[in-house]
């Protein structure tokens, strides 16, 4: 005999139920959450910049040295080359680290005082 | 109270200073569904707890790359079950096989469950839970969250045949278990 199975009898109900008010208060943790992330994305780009900032003065440094070895007669005055690149570099890295919260810059040391090519 | 249209909602979150609140009435509209969806698929609330976190973090991640060629719920779905494949791919370190991931799900099934009288719909979990991974996933879709071929297609980057297929085999594989049990 061809037994069957009549899906009807089980229908959609599940054995477990939702703890509490967990679907109540979950919207407001998301929205929580969703705020930190967006608070990281925040401090991340202010790192980037910094680092970004910082890669400059050191590309414009090694730059000026090479174009010093490089050049017999140099035209160019290297020190006030490199000392007004370096302040205005420095000024954009500056004025970022005052923009930077307290958090943001608590933040910023802990990850500097981590890293591992810190050492 | 009526719930907030789609398109009003993804209107809201397009603009950086509604952003927060187009999520909240996404997140408000579609927590429950999504719940249960991962809850079938992870069993354990602790589980389902932290797959639904991520998702809605990935919602608010990627909004901004939802194309609307689908549904809004289809998007939602596609990134939980995502989620949830991620989750026993991290497990399939500790155990060797997906049947020993399987055999975890129901231990846990029968942990959680709380109505201990209606022994059918335990064994009916247990039936879907010994599925494989494709079949249990289509077999969800298409029975509890009654989404078309096409949409189930789109959640898992299967064809419509082959989602029809499974389907089929998981029914017969469940009918089966349930006649023997």
């Amino acid at each position: 005999m061809n037994k069957e199975f009549d899906f009807n009898k089980v229908g959609k109900k599940m054995p477990y139920k939702i703890p509490g008010t967990f679907l109540e208060g979950f919207s407001v943790n998301s929205v929580s959450k969703i705020k930190k992330e967006k608070r990281g994305r925040h401090i991340r780009m202010h790192l980037w910049k910094i680092s970004f900032a910082a890669a400059s003065v050191v590309l414009i440094l090694i730059t000026g040295i090479f174009l010093k070895k490089g050049s017999e007669a140099p035209v160019i005055n290297f020190n006030d080359t490199i000392k007004n690149a370096t302040i205005s570099e420095s000024t954009e890295v500056e004025r970022i680290i005052r923009e930077l919260s307290d958090d943001e810059l608590t933040l910023i040391s802990l990850m500097l005082d981590s890293d591992m090519f810190n050492e | 109270m009526t719930e907030p249209e789609d398109e009003y909602i993804l209107s809201l979150i397009k603009e950086d200073n509604t952003k927060e609140k187009g999520l909240a009435l996404l997140i408000n509209k579609y927590k429950e569904r999504i719940y249960w969806h991962i809850r079938r698929l992870v069993v354990s609330h602790e589980d389902a707890q932290d797959v639904m976190q991520e998702t809605f973090l990935n919602v608010y991640r990627f909004i901004d790359t939802f194309g609307q060629e689908s549904k809004l719920y289809t998007w939602l779905y596609r990134i939980a079950t995502n989620e949830c494949i991620k989750l026993f791919r991290k497990r399939k370190h500790i155990f060797t096989s997906y049947d020993e991931i399987s055999e975890q799900l129901i231990n846990k099934l029968y942990y959680n469950t709380v109505d201990e009288g209606d022994k059918i719909i335990v064994t009916f979990q247990e039936a879907i839970l010994r599925l494989p991974e494709k079949q249990r996933l289509v077999f969800n879709l298409r029975y509890y969250d009654e989404l078309s071929y096409d949409e189930i297609s789109r959640i898992l980057s299967i064809s419509t045949s082959s989602a029809k297929t499974n389907y089929h085999y998981a029914a017969e594989k469940v009918k089966e278990f349930m006649l023997n049990s």
